[in-house]
């Protein structure tokens, strides 16, 4: 969690994209209207066995979770996303995958709350 | 100057990345960013040719490198730079065969090394650009109405065959006295041609000692001969699918004629001192101040390689059978001179007129620029009079050619000798103090009618 006590903050995007107020929160805007897919698809592949899929959708939403600093997700999405690559440790993704699931649920609410989306 | 906008091409299904690129990207107003999430979309707006695209390796509707191949396909000026979420060596390096100009991982520094790169492919840009620009404005000094001016029926039968020349690789053999712009109508031919993008190699065959024209037609290997320290290309190979023109051919050595031959024919020619056969392709024009059937009876130029050589033949009129055009070529060399020196325009009085016309011109056209130009300097009113354009030539020391009987020839080896002593053996100043060629010059030197000291500076 950041300093600030969020799930999640808006530093990287103000500090290295040099991003105004509106631009933050055009961001944010699709943050919460993409990765809710993203979860829905992790999800569904997870159910599915299909760690292909698994892999490409963990890779996909990696970025998006480092753009917004949620500490709590970058270790774990990259451990979803290489097991998942290699067939490692097949057991743990299931679970993991439903929590980074709901701590994304759990920041867009957050959002939402912040920017009054 | 103001450049041109980079055109970007930013490529990610995922649309949260493509927004903070691109947001990114067009902190700089010279970049103008376009937004694609499927390679399909990218695909049907290829035909706009950006100049560059950063693509995401993973897009889910085709395989990165298929894509990759597709682009180059389409629009292969289009520099691609890879965003990839995976480090993967042997990926990268596989595209950057394919001619990929970066690849970049995604991470917290992508942004700054996706600016960096793109800002030095921007320079990159610029200058290919900028000699893109050269080129065209090469062309366009070419054309064949920059070239040659005039209306003359003598010089429209020379505009008809040089266009006959443009649209065929057929060799082109000019003929013509010095001064009348062979090389310049070899250029037009080219630069006018399909091989315009490619090189045109000029070679005074009558400046190049004996001895070093093999070497530089053909190449040598390092160690080939004492002094030669590196390898270098020869001019043929510099001229491979551009043009190779051979000026003043007549003065080639007849033993260099057959190796000439056998290139011409054969297609390749091998570097001196070296085994390996080089193929090649390139348009061959040469010139010439003489006549070349004479040389063959005179046993000087070797019938086969003439008809070889000879394809198109074109002869450029001397000014004196170009009627009106000499007073057209003097009035662009008239403007030509009034503008590059700031001055106002000037214009040549009836009877100045009359006294060109009535000149017989040995020199041609290098004659006539030289006489306008002096005439243009010495003209103290509104027009240039007749007597600023000095016509009649008065050597710096008039002792000897009045002393005895001597022809024509003998009198102009004087000279030519006398200017040579006087200016160190410097044979471009001597050619221009006295209007000739100065191939003419190397000619007679090679040829032994006139004797080169060791030069003053040199020794």
């Amino acid at each position: 969690m950041p300093d600030n006590g969020k799930l999640y903050d808006t530093q990287i995007l103000i500090q290295t994209h040099h991003a105004d107020k509106e631009f933050v929160k055009y961001m944010v805007s699709l943050f919460i209207e993409h990765m809710p897919q993203s979860n829905t698809s992790l999800e569904s592949a997870c159910a599915a066995n299909d760690w292909q899929k698994v892999y490409f959708f963990a890779h996909k939403m990696k970025a998006s979770i480092d753009l917004f600093n949620i500490i709590q997700l970058k270790e774990l999405i990259r451990k979803v996303e290489q097991n998942a690559k290699n067939s490692v440790d097949i057991e743990s993704i299931p679970a993991n995958a439903t929590f980074v699931s709901n701590y994304i649920k759990n920041c867009i609410a957050e959002m939402k709350k912040d920017f009054k989306l | 100057m103001l450049r041109e906008a980079i055109r970007i091409f930013v490529v990610d299904d995922d649309e949260i990345y493509v927004a903070r690129l691109s947001y990114y990207l067009s902190l700089n107003p010279e970049y103008q960013v376009k937004k694609f999430y499927s390679a399909k979309s990218l695909i049907s707006t290829l035909h706009e040719k950006p100049d560059i695209i950063t693509l995401d390796y993973s897009m889910p509707d085709v395989n990165g490198d298929a894509l990759v191949n597709q682009i180059k396909e389409l629009s292969p000026e289009t520099q691609v730079i890879i965003i990839s979420g995976q480090e993967d060596i042997k990926v990268a390096i596989d595209l950057f065969k394919k001619g990929v100009h970066d690849y970049i991982v995604k991470d917290a520094d992508t942004e700054q090394r996706l600016w960096m790169a793109i800002q030095n492919l921007s320079e990159n840009l610029a200058l290919k650009k900028e000699v893109e620009d050269l080129k065209q404005e090469v062309e366009r000094k070419y054309t064949f109405q920059n070239i040659i001016i005039g209306n003359s029926s003598a010089i429209k039968k020379v505009f008809n065959l040089m266009t006959k020349a443009t649209t065929t690789n057929i060799t082109i053999s000019i003929n013509g006295e010095t001064g009348t712009g062979k090389e310049l109508v070899a250029k037009a031919i080219h630069f006018n041609s399909e091989r315009k993008k490619k090189a045109f190699v000029p070679v005074n065959v009558a400046a190049i000692p004996k001895d070093l024209l093999e070497s530089e037609l053909f190449g040598h290997e390092k160690g080939s001969f004492t002094g030669a320290t590196h390898r270098r290309i020869g001019k043929f190979e510099e001229a491979h699918n551009g043009t190779l023109f051979l000026d003043e051919i007549g003065e080639m050595d007849m033993n260099l004629q057959a190796k000439l031959l056998r290139a011409l024919q054969e297609k390749e020619i091998t570097r001196i001192g070296s085994n390996e056969i080089v193929k090649i392709n390139p348009r061959i024009i040469v010139a010439t101040h003489r006549n070349l059937l004479e040389e063959i009876e005179r046993g000087n130029f070797r019938e086969d390689l003439y008809y070889r050589l000879l394809g198109l033949p074109i002869v450029l009129p001397p000014l004196r059978d170009r009627e009106n055009d000499i007073l057209l070529i003097a009035k662009f060399f008239i403007d030509q001179f009034y503008k590059e020196n700031n001055q106002p325009k000037k214009h040549l009085s009836l009877s100045a007129k009359q006294k060109l016309m009535m000149y017989t011109f040995p020199g041609n056209i290098r004659e006539l620029k030289s006489i306008i130009e002096l005439g243009c300097v010495m003209a103290e009113n509104e027009e240039i009079n007749e007597e600023d354009l000095q016509i009649n030539f008065t050597p710096i020391k008039s002792n000897h050619t009045r002393n005895g009987h001597h022809t024509l020839k003998e009198y102009t080896l004087k000279l030519i000798q006398q200017y040579l002593d006087e200016y160190d053996y410097d044979v471009l100043t001597v050619a221009g103090k006295l209007d000739v060629g100065k191939s003419t010059i190397y000619r007679m030197i090679n040829s032994q009618q006139l004797k080169i000291a060791k030069r003053k500076h040199d020794a």
